[in-house]
């Protein structure tokens, strides 16, 4: 086990700059999930810890030692691929002590880690067939435990589980973030699915075009976020602009349109905000019931999605917003109907105005 | 960290106790792992082919052009020498280009029929198909010029022979078709194996014909298949010798005799080398040999330009005549089309040597030990000159894909082709121009013959290794190498299995052009060394000798087979145990 270090990490290829600067510690034992669009430079950043690509500028050290110039061999990760990688012309269980026998280990102690590294990935009954002949779920633990039995100080995952099927994919999440506890090696995991990321991980990162965005403990990071950009990618956001004053009895009041809203204080701003509030966060009435702070509006969308509702409601000045209630809270809610969003204040987001209008500041490319 | 119960101690515990490997070991594996040591054996390995490979065979361009003041002494001035040249360079070049087209016609049909249909004994249409490979060029010669040709000097006919012709291009003609088909027919399958059928089923369920759907969206998807089918017919007609001049000789007039390019450096070849008071004849060669190596690289080259950059405007669509075109008759005619030219063109001359042992007698008592003999140079020849293009043609067909210089391993992919391209006799004279303008080294006649070998069948093996390598997923190295195993380790262990079928097809692709090859031997070294075809020339030209000939042939049709069917069995045998 190992602490990871990344220092002023910059790889481009040709004209486009994969990571920019990128400085990130993983402790000890530590799950980090790097969440970001495809293209935002996850892979080359995982590659770079690897040892399959150097880094233009910038070091990668783990345990206090620089590894920025040694091969993979010498590393001490195992590397997870999308594709598994796992090698067609040999057994589940020739996969498996693949890298012990590669190290040159004795054969008792191979056997010993292999055996024990397939009975948890449940395994063990499977260890003469061909990969080609396990399924889906089958063989992502397969390579598992083949990167496991590395007895590698930190373990890369390159998107583990996209490959499999929406079902499996949720089911997994959980079993192999419960394995990897157990074993307690230190994690890179990267994906673009922000679910999975929420879930399994410690601490999370928000990568962006090769940009370090943010960092930190998943929760805080969801209900705090820093950027509109993050907070939009961590669950679909409403956002509009609005003035923010000193409230009496604390927090600030927003005047957002022809609206008045209360919402918890941003110290560092004041003036014109940048307010948002997640879909899910929102909730919604019939128009004359209204209780609580909010808006008027008409639905003009809506979607039945099973658990919940999602609507588009047209909310004078503050635009269509995007409502998901639970379906139980809001199966009456018809297209044309006459509805109250209500904007709770716990849940209102403060940002600064972005610089170059909010359009671009959510762009996922 | 505390120990606790888990798999981690485990794994703790197993990782203080390694030692499962033996110190020396360990230390090798070190040492060939190192950078440095990598780098040695890449420079080598590239060294190896410039040196080796790539300058000799273009040595011939250099001579030619610094020695320009002597051709035009020699040869210029010489009726004798230079007014064959023109001639013979317009048969091989005419001859090449003509087969090629004919061979895309009749090809395609075939092709579609392996790889879109399923239907009983199409392994047996495969085996067909290729079964001309296997009689040497040489044999394929005597064949052809028994079936359609009219000899010179009368043969004795099998029943059925046709003997129409005793035209040069003719005979070359239909010489060729037999050597180069199979080729046409595998790079034209190979492509359309590629390309999904789902963009035809689309294009027809939006209307098309059957015809308008592959003409104008599954042909222009193919060029790269066209432009690898036609080079390599083109290449291997313009290259052949053996066939060339024993199909020349038989239907020449001796007083007036006609020669295509390879035949014609044959027969000065082989006239310097019985008579030294002719070394004359070596500028001619020169000269020759240079034209030759030229004009085919600039054919080539053009072809790939006009194959792949040059749209032809076929976007018009006839739906009626199309359609007519597509149903019923036509179609049925299009295939059994292919399968009389198949049968007519191709199989029925390329055997047809096989009854001349019922009507031919032995003008001379078969000398078994002279065919001994030359059979094991063949094989001798043929075996080292594979064993050598493996140890540096795998490790080149390596640093092509997966290098780090990018721009060195597309030029080396380029040029690997040269020694494939240029006609082989010709690469023999300029080989041994080469190794005679050594000073220090003078090489013996055995080791230039594997050398010129080498340089004509290494294509095989880097060609075949660098494709396989390409469909790789690079992650299942790069996951080799973070588990821990050094690049020697990772290629043993997970790339070499993924390639080891496209290594054996280039091996034996490149034993079987070797074992097959006149031109390159006898340009080398002249009569000094006897390979098999070699011999069959030899019997037919200097003793009229066709019933050893073709003996000679047969022979060395089942000993080929034994072999290639054995080392198919050991390779598969050893694969089955895991």
């Amino acid at each position: 086990m190992a602490e990871v270090q990344l220092q002023k990490i910059t790889k481009r290829f040709g004209r486009t700059t994969a990571l920019a600067d990128i400085d990130l510690t993983i402790s000890d034992g530590e799950y980090l999930v790097v969440l970001g669009p495809s293209g935002a430079g996850k892979t080359t950043l995982l590659r770079t810890v690897a040892g399959l690509l150097e880094p233009d500028r910038g070091s990668v050290r783990m345990a206090g030692r620089d590894v920025t110039r040694l091969p993979p061999d010498e590393r001490e990760v195992a590397y997870l691929p999308q594709t598994y990688a796992l090698f067609q012309r040999m057994t589940v269980w020739e996969n498996t002590t693949f890298s012990p026998s590669v190290k040159g280990w004795a054969t008792r102690d191979r056997d010993t880690l292999a055996r024990e590294m397939l009975s948890m990935v449940h395994l063990i009954d499977r260890g003469e067939s061909y990969p080609r002949e396990l399924s889906g779920g089958m063989q992502q633990r397969c390579a598992l435990a083949r990167a496991l039995a590395a007895d590698a100080e930190v373990l890369l995952l390159d998107e583990p589980l996209r490959a499999l099927d929406a079902r499996l994919r949720i089911e997994l999440r959980s079993e192999l973030r419960d394995l990897i506890r157990h074993v307690g090696t230190t994690t890179i995991h990267v994906t673009h699915d922000q679910e999975e990321a929420l879930m399994m991980a410690d601490r999370i990162a928000i990568l962006r075009a090769g940009k370090l965005l943010e960092v930190g403990p998943t929760e805080a990071v969801y209900s705090r976020p820093s950027t509109p950009f993050v907070a939009n990618f961590l669950g679909e956001m409403n956002f509009f602009e609005a003035v923010s004053y000193p409230a009496e009895g604390g927090g600030v009041r927003l005047a957002a349109g022809g609206t008045n809203l209360h919402a918890p204080e941003r110290r560092d701003l004041d003036g014109r905000v940048m307010a948002g509030i997640r879909a899910e966060d929102c909730g919604i009435m019939p128009e004359d019931w209204r209780a609580g702070q909010g808006v008027e509006g008409i639905v003009q969308r809506r979607l039945f999605m099973g658990r919940r509702i999602s609507l588009e409601v047209r909310a004078g000045d503050l635009g269509v917003l995007k409502v998901k209630p639970l379906t139980a809270q809001a199966k009456w809610a018809r297209e044309g109907d006459p509805v109250f969003v209500v904007l709770p204040a716990e849940h209102i987001l403060l940002f600064p105005i972005p610089p170059g209008g909010i359009e671009a500041a959510l762009e996922v490319e | 960290m505390e120990a606790q119960a888990t798999p981690l101690a485990a794994a703790g515990a197993a990782a203080t106790a390694r030692g499962g490997r033996p110190v020396w070991q360990s230390r090798l594996l070190e040492i060939v792992s190192r950078r440095a040591t990598l780098r040695l054996w890449y420079a080598f390995v590239i060294g190896f082919f410039m040196v080796l490979v790539l300058l000799p065979t273009l040595y011939v361009l250099g001579y030619v052009v610094s020695g320009w003041q002597v051709i035009q002494d020699v040869v210029l001035t010489d009726p004798a020498l230079l007014d064959p040249i023109g001639p013979a360079l317009f048969l091989s070049f005419g001859v090449a280009i003509t087969v090629a087209a004919i061979d895309l016609v009749a090809g395609l049909p075939l092709a579609w029929l392996l790889v879109r249909y399923e239907f009983r004994g199409k392994d047996w249409l495969n085996t067909l198909i290729d079964s001309p490979l296997a009689v040497t060029t040489a044999g394929l010669g005597f064949s052809v010029v028994l079936f359609w040709g009219i000899p010179f000097d009368p043969i004795a006919k099998p029943l059925g022979a046709l003997g129409i012709t005793a035209d040069p291009f003719l005979m070359l003609m239909f010489l060729h078709l037999t050597t180069t088909f199979p080729y046409m027919v595998r790079s034209l399958a190979a492509i359309l194996e590629e390309i999904e059928i789902e963009y035809e089923n689309a294009a027809r369920a939006a209307g098309a014909s059957r015809l308008t759907a592959v003409r104008t969206i599954t042909l222009p998807m193919f060029r790269a298949g066209m432009a690898t089918g036609l080079i390599l017919v083109i290449a291997k007609a313009l290259s052949d010798t053996g066939g060339a001049f024993l199909a020349l000789s038989l239907v020449n007039d001796p007083s007036r005799p006609v020669w295509n390019g390879t035949a014609l450096i044959n027969d000065w070849k082989n006239q310097v080398s019985g008579n030294p008071a002719l070394a004359h004849l070596n500028q001619a060669l020169a000269l020759v040999s240079a034209l030759m190596i030229i004009l085919s690289l600039v054919l080539l080259v053009a072809l790939k330009y006009l194959t792949l950059k040059v749209h032809i405007p076929l976007r018009r669509v006839w739906p009626s005549w199309e359609r007519r075109l597509s149903q019923g008759a036509p179609p049925t005619v299009k295939n059994v089309a292919a399968f009389v030219f198949l049968g007519l063109m191709i199989l029925l001359p390329s055997f047809f040597f096989l009854l001349y042992v019922f009507v031919g007698r032995p003008t001379v008592a078969t000398d078994w030990g002279r065919f001994g003999s030359a059979v094991g140079v063949s094989f001798l020849v043929g075996g080292i000159a594979t064993a050598i293009d493996l140890a540096v043609g795998v490790p080149m067909a390596l640093f092509i894909t997966r290098g780090r210089l990018r721009r060195l391993g597309q030029a080396l992919d380029a040029l690997v082709n040269v020694p494939y391209i240029v006609p082989s006799a010709a690469l023999g004279i300029s080989l041994a121009l080469f190794w005679g303008a050594q000073r220090w080294i003078i090489p013996s006649d055995l080791v230039l013959v594997i050398l010129a070998h080498v340089a004509f069948t290494f294509p095989f093996v880097v060609r075949n290794v660098v494709g396989a390598l390409e469909q790789l997923d690079p992650a299942l190295e790069e996951t080799a190498r973070t588990l821990g195993a050094k690049p020697i380790q990772a290629f043993r262990r997970v790339t070499f299995a993924s390639v080891r079928p496209a290594i054996l097809a280039g091996s034996i692709m490149a034993f079987t052009r070797s074992v097959g090859e006149t031109g390159a031997t006898v340009s080398v070294v002249g009569n000094r060394i006897e390979t098999v075809p070699v011999l069959i020339v030899n019997l037919i030209r200097d003793q009229k000798d066709y019933y050893s000939a073709a003996i000679a042939q047969i022979a060395l049709l089942v000993v080929s087979f034994a072999v290639i069917l054995g080392v198919r069995y050991a390779v598969r045998g050893r694969r089955s145990h895991g």
